[in-house]
């Protein structure tokens, strides 16, 4: 069979299969990439090989029907309880207006722009500027970072102390809830400590290290807080069109572009890093512009580093995508590039116009099952698959997870600051002192 | 300005320096944290220190479904008369109305030097954007107004939305010409956006981290003051030499998304330019000009030129905050 | 203000409100109004104190586990790809030099190789960490038995290294080599120890990023010891780097372009010993020139001084001493070169005459006289004789035509010879088509027998001559060479 039809077939398949599996709340991509890539080996110990043009475009297209449609649980899936948490998402609101249908495909509108950025402007620029980036930027990626956490935490705002008179106890009620967020991303970066230099995960599954640590800090508090949420979902309209016009597209794209760029280019730096960098830069307050923006920097985010990997000669390797693809497969000419290039275009394409018909299906599914219910199967499955990978070790690796995970979300602080689980500890390594703190905590 | 844009020139400001960037090379970013650490510092000093220790002299806390337009007016005028009776200044601080985890209840405030009065009205709900909340915008509602003792000397916006977080403070002191000066948030930049404050940190650190970093941390502070200096409201610049803020040059608010996005874009330029000037032997051949170029001024310029092309007919979008401007009058509840 | 109920607020549960005052107070516990206590629903509550449980005391938890393990130890050949970001432990011996990479005059890194048993992979020590191996003496020399842990990285095409986090975790035994006589070197030989004379000394070409070479002999044979500026740059005794010292050398063994090089990675494993064989005469340092296979020589190189080796297949002795030169040619698999020398050098070589089937070394200037190259030789110790046994002629393989290659038997070998397309990427090895006049063959390169090294050497378009086992996969008819030996590009 010709290449050019098992790369279309494969990449359907992909973007069909994680179009379906983005709908279940707290499962991640790169989850699923895991499992298929211990699938892969597996074949291999039978000699039976799958060529790349089989299972690269697939994993493209898993990418990038997840990055386009995991909107649709987080905007449907879970009725924000205001009396457990602070903040409510903006998708969130547009559920509680009885809008989720629209917040859904907003996004996926944003989604769909960055995809087009991504297509028409960063893939022909990137063999040419990414490496001038690279040269320039490489020695400085550690600093670079650190200059990335001070503003993660600098930029926190306080949530309380806006009433009562001056003193300590208003200073001390506007400072409860930064204290969470630095004892977060402390906690967080504790942990990525233990978990990069000494897991207690075994050997023969070490490339998912941190996959139930991710899973405990995002996933499970997700589930958990839908499970035990007091909140009930209205009834939601199914718009006719979008209140969006070419000049919110356009402030979204550029906003959400620049933060999706910036994620898929800097080591660690994820998309919600990103969005936050870019949202401040770009000062958004339309709140349209800021869930499109959303969508844009996610595809951007997930899709554009998967992508950088396959830059002829740069040999860049970002996001877990493209990490968990390193263990199996080295580029090796433009040939992988425009092939993984034209898998995200039709991936793309087949993704947005699944959009709809699965936000429908979604809304149609809330109506007749408590959302409770479908987070509760979804914990289900998530802690099955932590298992089924990294047996009772990983799992209570999750559950400490979930700890720290929960509590920037009931304690009023950002969830940004879970992200220390990464940001501490590879900062202090970029630096070089990483293994002289990992000797002081006797993990080495 | 907003705090990445503060914090962007900082670290811009740090690479300025050779030191920044040899040091960052040998994986210390100790330069790099200083400079963005002290670009967003007086900020930082203010909203997250000082402003819970500012004692107020009068506390507005209004009650939702209780509190009308005309007692805040009220109990704004007096606290402009227990003004009159004082040296010092007298500070009023306004709480928001929160209503919700994402709803306020907005409420402007309006001073108007002619008539000598202070007019309060209540806007509609809006969220945590400042965007209104659809369906509760008021009706023709009530105005409440309140006549002042004494002319009224505006040094900021005559008027104020109070809505989202922290409510502001406002400031009335006995000035020289028989009247009143309000001040808005008068402990913003009272102290700590002064270009002293900056060569004392410097100073208090520099027996610890060295000249180097001194220097840095001056660099970066001193780009967050004269940042500022291009609003509106100015800064103390020499305090405790100098007791009043100065004026800024009036070229920007804080909240416009064109000069805070420009600062960022320019900063993380000027940071490129610097890290590739110090390389030993650059891979790539390119000039400053060339970045500013087609780093800044062609994607930007052709971003701003689609924009004004696509909204060359647009008018206001619901999306904006209501326009509180007119006054129209109206029944005092 | 009149009360509106807001969007989403009918399907919020009550507690959202002050139940004293009655206003919005959200998460909070306490009224931030009246100060009243706000009741939170137990599971609202169960799960703070169980984040907070978790996050603490389950964090301790996990951390006491990781530090009450062990570091496992593994075996090289069990290293799967599912091992990416392991912190393991190896327990093997080092079997290369170790490479110490600096920056201005700081140490980077350092890289060395280890092998136990069940396969070989480099580790490699950055910035801190390699300088305080170096400072604590802890930098392996081939040989030595080492016991290192650190962390595992696995890409494709299964590249393994080991990177060591921490110097404490690196623990090495020295190993105590005997005296290996040269003739018995091979390329399995590992770390080694060589006692011998120094016959000649060629410094690098200055401003050329060139090797040190140095010609040592013992009573077996001789071989050629190679290192870098930075190796000469920490050696003590520079002076005593001179023709007839004798010395002593733990070095380890590499092939460079088919024959067996010595190799120093460290001054201090050169030792010069006390007694000299012959009185040492100052010997003029000889610039090192280019070292170049006889295809490589071309006549835009006229003029300038190189260096190049092979066999005999021609030996004329001038008919006219001192009016025509004596011509040798010598061909090295690639192509062949003349070599002329005058009366002057006649006389110097005196008896030594090359043999057909002898190994000469020469460096001499490049010519081209009527159109034909060579290389002209002034003086006699610029031609180096090998004496070893001339080597058989090499049977010239018999090459199959791919279009009459029929179903392949059991471990059936041919020899086919085409032109190259372009390759393809696979897991552990690429996969260039041949194709000749008759037909087209998939030649199979696994990275396990044909190092990376040879395969840059290919490229589509490039004509080669393959022996290897037939292989019928998928329909498609695949030839698998064993080594890069087994390959010849023309």
């Amino acid at each position: 069979m010709s290449a050019f039809f098992i790369v279309l077939a494969s990449t359907l398949v992909g973007t069909v299969l994680s179009c379906v599996l983005a709908c279940l709340p707290g499962l991640h991509v790169y989850n699923i990439m895991g499992l298929l890539v211990m699938f892969i080996y597996l074949l291999a110990d039978y000699q039976i090989i799958l060529p790349p043009e089989a299972y690269l475009p697939f994993m493209a297209g898993m990418i990038v029907g997840w990055s386009m449609l995991n909107t649709i649980p987080a905007v449907l899936l879970g009725a924000p309880d205001e009396s457990a948490i602070f903040t409510v998402l903006p998708g969130q609101k547009y559920l509680m207006f009885g809008r989720g249908f629209e917040g859904t495909m907003i996004t996926g509108v944003g989604g769909l722009a960055g995809l087009f950025i991504l297509i028409f402007i960063i893939a022909p620029l990137a063999p040419i500027l990414l490496p001038l980036l690279q040269s320039v930027l490489r020695p400085y990626m550690g600093a670079i970072i650190w200059v990335i956490i001070t503003f993660i935490l600098m930029s926190e705002w306080p949530k309380g102390g806006n009433t009562g008179p001056a003193g300590f106890a208003k200073f001390f009620d506007a400072w409860k809830s930064l204290a969470a967020g630095l004892l977060t991303f402390l906690l967080a970066g504790f942990m990525g400590f233990i978990l990069l230099y000494r897991s207690p995960i075994s050997t023969e599954m070490a490339f998912q290290n941190i996959m139930p640590a991710f899973v405990g800090l995002f996933a499970i508090p997700w589930c958990l807080l839908n499970i035990l949420s007091a909140a009930e979902v209205p009834e939601q309209h199914i718009a006719d069109s979008l209140d969006v016009d070419a000049a919110t597209i356009l402030r979204s794209a550029a906003s959400g572009g620049l933060g999706g760029s910036f994620a898929a280019f800097f080591p660690v730096v994820t998309g919600g890093v990103g969005g936050l960098l870019a949202g401040h830069a770009t000062a958004q307050r339309d709140e349209r512009v800021f869930i499109m923006s959303q969508g844009v920097s996610k595809l951007i985010y997930y899709t554009g580093a998967f992508m950088f990997f396959f830059v002829p000669g740069l040999g860049l390797t970002r996001g877990g995508g493209a990490w968990i693809m390193k263990s199996l497969y080295t580029p090796q000419t433009s040939y992988d590039y425009l092939m993984i290039l034209g898998a995200i275009a039709i991936a793309g394409g087949v993704s947005y116009l699944m959009m709809e018909p699965l936000t429908r299906g979604v809304i149609v599914l809330i109506r007749k099952f408590n959302y409770r219910y479908i987070s509760l199967i979804a914990l289900g499955i998530i802690m099955l698959l932590v298992f089924l990978v990294t047996s009772w070790v990983g799992l209570f690796i999750m559950l400490v997870g979930t700890g720290i995970g929960l509590l920037p979300v009931l304690f009023a602080s950002r969830r940004l600051n879970c992200l220390g689980i990464l940001l501490l500890p590879i900062a202090c390594n970029m630096s070089g002192f990483g293994p002289t703190i990992a000797a002081w905590l006797h993990l080495v | 300005m907003k705090g990445i844009a503060h914090f962007a020139s900082g670290v811009a400001a740090a690479t300025f320096f050779p030191w920044t960037l040899a040091a960052a090379q040998e994986g210390n970013p100790l330069y790099f944290i200083l400079g963005g650490a002290f670009g967003i510092l007086p900020d930082t000093l203010d909203f997250k220190f000082y402003r819970f220790f500012y004692k107020h002299d009068i506390y507005i806390e209004p009650v939702p479904n209780e509190t009308t337009p005309q007692d805040i007016a009220d109990r704004i005028a007096a606290g402009v008369a227990l003004a009159m009776d004082r040296e010092k200044m007298v500070r009023i601080k306004l709480s928001t109305i929160r209503l919700g985890a994402d709803y306020w209840q907005q409420y402007t405030v309006k001073f108007d030097a002619e008539k000598q009065q202070v007019m309060v009205k209540f806007g509609p709900v809006v969220n945590t954007g400042q965007v209104p909340v659809p369906g509760t915008e008021p009706e023709k509602g009530a105005v409440g107004r309140a006549a002042l003792p004494c002319p009224l000397h505006i040094t900021y916006d005559a008027s104020s939305n109070v809505d989202i977080f922290d409510g502001p403070t406002f400031g009335f002191k006995k000035d020289n010409q028989n009247g009143m000066t309000f001040h808005f948030l008068p402990w913003h930049r009272e102290w700590s956006h002064a270009l002293t404050m900056g060569v004392f940190f410097s100073l208090l650190l520099l027996p610890f981290l060295g000249w180097r970093a001194a220097l840095v941390i001056v660099a970066a502070y001193s780009a967050h003051v004269l940042e500022d200096q291009l609003g509106f409201m100015g800064s103390n610049l020499f305090f405790p030499f100098t007791k009043s803020r100065a004026q800024g040059v009036h070229i920007m608010r804080s909240g416009d998304s064109l000069p805070n996005f420009t600062t960022v874009w320019l900063s993380c330029l000027l940071m490129f330019w610097n890290m590739y000037r110090f390389q030993a032997a650059p891979l790539h051949a390119i000039g400053f000009f060339q970045i500013i170029f087609w780093g800044g001024i062609l994607p930007v310029g052709f971003f701003w030129l689609v924009m004004k092309w696509l909204t060359r007919n647009s008018k206001t979008a619901g999306h904006e905050t209501i326009d509180t401007s007119e006054w129209e009058e109206s029944v005092s509840v | 203000m009149k009360e509106t109920v807001l969007p989403g607020h009918e399907q919020q549960s009550s507690d959202i409100k002050c139940s004293s005052c009655g206003r919005f107070v959200g998460a909070l516990t306490r009224c931030p109004h009246c100060g009243a206590r706000v009741n939170k629903r137990l599971s609202v509550r169960a799960t703070r104190y169980a984040a907070v449980f978790l996050s603490v005391v389950g964090l301790g938890l996990l951390y006491w586990m990781a530090i009450s393990q062990k570091i496992p130890t593994v075996k090289i050949g069990d290293i799967t790809p599912t091992m990416n970001f392991a912190y393991v432990q190896i327990d093997g011996k080092v079997s290369s030099d170790t490479r110490i990479f600096k920056e201005s005059g700081l140490v980077r890194s350092l890289r060395f190789d280890i092998n136990d048993g069940t396969g070989e992979i480099p580790v490699t020590a950055y910035q801190s960490q390699a300088r305080e191996l170096i400072e604590k003496g802890l930098v392996p020399r081939p040989g030595d038995h080492i016991s290192v842990a650190g962390s595992l990285s696995v890409a494709a095409d299964d590249r393994v290294q080991l990177r060591i986090q921490v110097a404490d975790q690196v623990s090495l035994v020295q190993e105590e080599l005997g005296r290996t006589p040269i003739n018995e070197l091979t390329s399995e030989s590992g770390a080694v120890l060589i006692e011998g004379t120094i016959v000649k000394v060629m410094a690098p070409q200055p401003g050329k990023k060139q090797p040190w070479s140095v010609l040592v002999a013992d009573d077996t044979g001789t071989a050629n010891l190679s290192f870098w500026e930075d190796v000469y740059v920490d050696m003590e005794s520079k002076d005593k780097l001179i023709q007839g010292q004798n010395i002593r050398l733990r070095s380890s063994i590499k092939l460079y372009k088919g024959k067996i090089q010595l190799g120093l990675a460290r001054a201090a494993d050169l030792e010069f010993l006390d007694t000299t064989l012959t009185t040492p005469t100052p010997m003029k340092m000889l610039q090192r020139a280019d070292s170049l296979t006889i295809e490589e020589i071309t006549a835009d190189l006229k003029g300038q001084t190189i260096e190049t080796e092979g066999r005999v297949i021609q030996f004329q002795e001038s008919p006219t001493p001192g009016k025509a030169p004596t011509r040798i040619i010598i061909e090295d698999g690639t192509a062949t070169v003349t070599i002329v020398y005058w009366e002057n050098v006649t006389q110097e070589l005196g008896e030594k005459k090359p043999e057909e089937g002898t190994r000469l070394q020469v460096r001499g200037i490049v010519d081209v006289y009527k159109d034909t190259i060579q290389l002209k030789v002034n003086y006699a110790d610029q031609l180096e004789f090998y004496q070893m046994p001339p080597t058989k002629p090499e049977a010239k393989p018999d090459i199959t035509l791919i279009g009459e290659i029929g179903e392949p038997g059991e471990g059936e070998v041919v020899t086919v010879s085409g032109r190259l397309s372009a390759p393809k990427s696979i897991k552990s090895g690429v996969i260039y088509p041949l194709k000749d006049k008759t037909g087209a063959i998939q030649m199979l390169l696994w990275d396990r027998n044909i190092p990376g090294e040879f395969r840059d050497n290919l490229a589509s378009g490039k004509t080669v001559t393959v022996t290897g086992e037939l292989k019928l996969y998928k329909g498609e008819l695949e030839i698998i060479p064993e080594s890069s030996h087994a390959i010849r590009i023309h």
